[in-house]
Parts: structure tokens; sequence; C-alpha cells
């Protein structure tokens, strides 16, 4: 009994203490250095720095701008493609690559992803010339450094990971259920709101979250595809880091992007949470 | 008169026939059950009739409607499910509230109605409660009242007490026949059970293998089967030559009764030797298994088996040849 005590408190125990070494120490390293200097110790300056700039709030802006589009998007996109392989396929092999087609990317560095989007996207690129010959536009459209650009590199990288939480959910919803609203007289749209959707939310709220909190944070795709001429936050807080040295200022940069980001998906989750009751015990 | 009329309805899935050729006329008011093992077609005609499958062939027309091509939505008809398929994410309230709403009734006036079918079923008290929290039985009471809260012409219930246990399952038969007199609703019930369907239809239609075999009342489809399927499906049969030789005919086992060797039958009765093979009390009825020659016999008799009826012994199988009914007629 004892014996089997201390098995459980070393299991216990050792996720713990990597979690701390790995996880927390140094994000409270970054949270010390944000809020000292090396002369006057301890101060709120850099946050002073930050909060009370309107450049800073203009890159603030922007970097929420794409992380909220491309978080939106990616649902968009993602909900009806999740649809089409769990509803729709029939042929397990072909669900089977479909889902082997979505990953795939995931294997790849996102630097070389963002390199093959400069190259489609560029002025003389595959994306423009396909306009061009269909006759939709008659000069090249400027991605590269637009946010436009930025946004769709974010979503190509992260559409992956929508349709697979949306998938999952979709896959656990009886179709019984939608069988039972047609029978008690709803239409097949409104079928899917009232009963599939509301089943499904907890899968878009978790894709909705992992796609949030990765392009908000996101640095290489936003970096290459800016041109230098979109700036979000992670890219100040890495210049701060890589060039500059100062890791206070560029600390308390990354503390602020936490906590704005936190801020913002408590707010969602806390909208949505009383409309899925008992879809979370499903 | 009429409510719904099944009319030569026929589907395959990848070259099985799963309904050949149906045809059967319901009646309005009438319980009348779908009965056959499973894959007898019968869970495909009711969803068929509900709309979640078009037949190949037929026409399926309530009070004289062709309704083949409309969408379950726009069917004057509701349906138990067997799983109750009731919304997870919706307390029992607004489960039951779901139709009225579909209906075009204001929220108020929809969960009026939703008391209303929860008090029906006995459940009044549960309305605000999560479908997930609740018994089989109960979640069962729920479904039905999903089903009727819009007082449908028409109800299908697809083996809606297969999943309550035995005790459970008889108190709801009784429930549900009570149900159905009160609203006047046809119900279209699917089991497969033949005990259930006996205690509560007016007429039983048998099916197998797609085939609509008989449909009638209970007592007819038990004593004048008009095929060995159906003779043997509901309830046992013996089958016996209808005189001496030539087409056989269906006896049931309490119309055979076990004498000893030599005694006089009864007037106008036939014998035939037999041997017992086996003796079975099972609480108020003893069954006698014989074998005449080649044939396997069963004979019921309330009470104890007869003193002495031990398996080996030689005695005579009697019987009424006016019990002695004909297939196929």
């Amino acid at each position: 009994m004892a014996s089997a005590r201390l098995t459980l408190f070393w299991l216990l125990a050792l996720p713990v203490l990597v979690f701390t070494g790995f996880f927390l120490i140094p994000l409270g390293v970054v949270l010390v250095s944000s809020f000292t200097a090396p002369e006057d110790g301890l101060t709120l300056a850099h946050y002073a720095r930050i909060l009370l700039d309107a450049y800073h709030w203009q890159v603030i802006a922007t970097t929420f701008r794409i992380a909220i589009f491309s978080t939106l998007i990616c649902v968009a996109l993602g909900y009806p493609l999740a649809w089409y392989l769990v509803r729709i396929v029939q042929l397990r092999s072909w669900r089977r690559a479909c889902v082997i087609l979505l990953v795939l990317p995931l294997f790849t560095s996102n630097i070389v992803r963002s390199f093959g989007w400069m190259v489609l996207l560029g002025r003389s690129g595959l994306v423009n010339d396909a306009l061009m010959s269909l006759g939709l536009i008659d000069r090249p459209m400027r991605f590269l450094g637009t946010e436009t650009g930025i946004l769709i590199g974010m979503v190509y990288i992260l559409l992956p990971f929508t349709v697979l939480t949306i998938g999952t959910a979709l896959a656990r919803v009886d179709r019984g259920l939608e069988q039972a609203a047609r029978d008690l007289g709803a239409t097949p749209a409104r079928a899917f709101w009232s009963v599939t959707f509301p089943l499904t939310l907890h899968g878009v709220m978790a894709g909705a979250i992992i796609v949030f909190s990765m392009a908000i944070s996101a640095y290489v795709t936003p970096a290459l595809l800016s041109g230098g001429k979109v700036t979000v936050l992670a890219m100040l807080a890495f210049q701060q880091y890589s060039t500059v040295f100062d890791f206070h200022y560029g600390g308390a940069l990354s503390i602020t992007l936490l906590v704005l980001t936190l801020a913002l998906i408590g707010l969602a989750s806390r909208m949505t949470r009383g409309r899925t009751p008992g879809a979370g015990g499903h | 008169m009429t409510l719904l009329a099944i009319d030569d309805i026929t589907k395959s899935f990848a070259g099985h026939k799963a309904l050949d050729h149906v045809t059967l006329d319901i009646r309005q008011g009438e319980f009348i059950s779908l009965l056959g093992p499973s894959g007898c077609g019968k869970t495909t005609l009711l969803r068929t009739v509900a709309g979640f499958m078009t037949a190949d062939k037929g026409r399926i027309l309530i009070d004289g409607e062709d309704v083949s091509r409309l969408p379950p939505e726009r069917r004057p008809l509701n349906t138990v499910f067997q799983n109750y398929a009731l919304f997870p994410h919706m307390t029992v309230l607004e489960n039951v509230a779901y139709g009225p709403r579909r209906a075009g009734l204001a929220r108020a006036e929809a969960e009026r109605r939703a008391e209303e079918a929860l008090e029906m079923v006995g459940l009044a008290a549960m309305s605000r409660r999560n479908p997930a929290a609740m018994s089989g039985g109960q979640q069962q009471r729920v479904a039905l009242a999903r089903a009727i809260v819009n007082r449908p012409k028409l109800l299908l219930l697809d083996e809606p007490l297969s999943a309550l246990d035995l005790q459970l399952r008889k108190r709801m038969q009784i429930e549900l026949k009570q149900l159905q007199v009160q609203l006047g609703i046809t119900f279209i019930f699917v089991t497969h059970d033949q005990d259930e369907a006996m205690a509560m239809s007016d007429r039983i239609a048998v099916m197998s293998a797609g085939r609509l075999e008989q449909c009638d009342a209970p007592e007819a489809i038990y004593r004048r089967p008009r095929t060995r399927f159906v003779a043997e499906f509901i309830g046992e049969a013996n089958f016996l030559p209808l005189d001496g030789a030539g087409p056989e005919g269906v006896l049931r086992p309490e119309d055979l009764r076990v004498l000893p060797e030599g005694e006089a039958l009864p007037p106008g009765w036939r014998g035939l030797p037999a041997r017992v093979t086996g003796v079975t009390y099972v609480g108020g009825t003893s069954n006698i298994y014989l074998a005449a020659g080649p044939r396997e016999l069963l004979a019921r008799s309330y009470g104890l088996p007869p003193a002495g009826m031990t398996a080996g012994r030689t005695v005579q199988a009697g019987f009424d040849p006016a019990n002695l009914h004909p297939l196929g007629a």
C-alpha cells in the first residue's frame, strides 16, 4: 500500500518537475526580466514604453487582426473540409489519403513552406499568373508585404488544425440526431444549426484556440511574407532578443502578447460556454 | 378508413432485395406491428415510410396523398427511434419542445405543449433535467413525448422497448397501448419480439426476407398462419399431414394431447403412436417432446406433466383434426 503510494508519488512528481523545469522557469525568467532593469531594479518602464506608445498599439492591432482573421478563415474553411472528410467521403482509403495530405505539410518546416508561398505570391508567381490568365486582373496584385499575403500563408499552415479538431467532433455526432430533427420538422439547414453545429462547437472552439494562439505568436511566416513592410508583435520581440539584446524590453513585449492572448481566449470561451451544456460530456 | 397505404414498395441494396413488392394498408387508429427476424426488412420499411430512404419502386400514400417524394420534415408523422436519439445538448423540455418550435409555435406556447406531453408520459417533474442523466426507461418516455407532442396522424416506433429490461418492457407495453388508445394515433410498431407484437397489436404484419408473409389480427396469425414461416415464427408449431399423407397442416402444441398407449381417443380424433423424448415443466405449463416416426412433436398442457410420463415411454398423441389448420389458406 505504502509502496504503491510512493510509486504514484514519483510517477506524478517527475512530469511535474519536467513541466516546472522546462516550462515555468523560462517563463518566470522572462516575467522577472520584464519588470527589472540593469540600473534601477524593479520597474514598470518597459510596459510604459509599450502601452503608452501609439506605434506599439498599431503593431498590437495588426497582430490581433491577422490572428483573428486567420482563425475565422481557418474555421470557415475547416468546417466544410471536415464535413467533406467525415460525411461525404465513403471510401476509407480516399479519406485516409486526404488526412495524410492534410497532415503532411505539418512535417515540413514553417520556413520552407513560407518560402514556397513567397515564390507563389510573388509579382510573377503562380497565383498572379493564374489570375491574369483567367482575366480576373490585368496587373499583378501585390501580395508580398501585405497583410493579405501573411494571411494566406498563415491559413495555409494552420488550416489542418481546425479540420482535425472539427472532424473529430463531427465524427462523434450521432447522425440519428439529425434524422430525429428532420423527423420533428426541421429542414436540413435548421437541423444542422440547431443540432449538429452546437454538438461540434467544442471542436470548433478547440481548433480556433489552437489556430489563434499559434497565429498570434507566429514569427516565421509573417517575417518572411511581410517583406519588412508589416510588423507583428512577435517580430518586435524577436528583434529585441536577437539584435538589440534588450531582454527586459523584449520580455515585456512577450508578456504583453501573452496577457492579451489569454484575455481574448478567456472572453471567447466564456461567450460560448453557456451554449453547449452537455456537449462536453458526450 | 385507410390512413397509410404502402403500395408495391421495392428496395434493393447492392443487389440484395431488402423490400420485395410490399403492399400494406393501415387504417386510421390502428396499432399495427411489423414483426420479423433481423434483416427481414421491417426497419427498412419503417425508414421508407418516415422518408429517410427512397424506395426503388412503389408509392407511400398518407390520407390519399402521395408522400413518396417528400422529405421527412414534410411528412405528417413522427418517429420514436430505437436508441431514442435525444438531443444531448438540450434539456428534456427543450427536446420535447423542438417539434412544436419547428411547427412555428412561439417558445412559451411550444413549452406549454411540451409540458403537456411530458405530463402524459409521467415525466412532468423532470422537464429541466438533461437526458443523459436519466435512466433508459425515462429516456424512452422522453422520446415518446417528443414524438407525440405534435399530435401526428401516424407514429412510427422502431423497436422502442428493445433496450429495456423485461419487467420495464412489460409495463411499457401496457402503457404504450393505453396511450395509443387515449390519443387515437395510428401506431406502426417495429419489433422482433413476437410476444410483444401479440400483446399490443390490432394487426401483425409478419415479414421475412423483404416480403410481407401475412398481415392479420394476432389470433388469426396464431390460429391460421398462412405460411410455414409464420407458423414457426409465431409461437411453436407441429406440422402434420392433413389426411394421412399429402399437404401439411399446423397444429399448435396446446391442441396436441398425450394419452397412455391403448386408451380410447375422443370421438372424431386422430391418434398416432409416439415415443416421449423429453419432459420439461416451466412454471404453470409442461412441455412433452415426442418423436412420431421421423417427426418431432411438442405437446403442451397446464399444470404438472401426467404421472409416469418419462422419456422413452411409448404413448399415443391425439388431436382433433378441426384444430389442424392447412397452410396457404
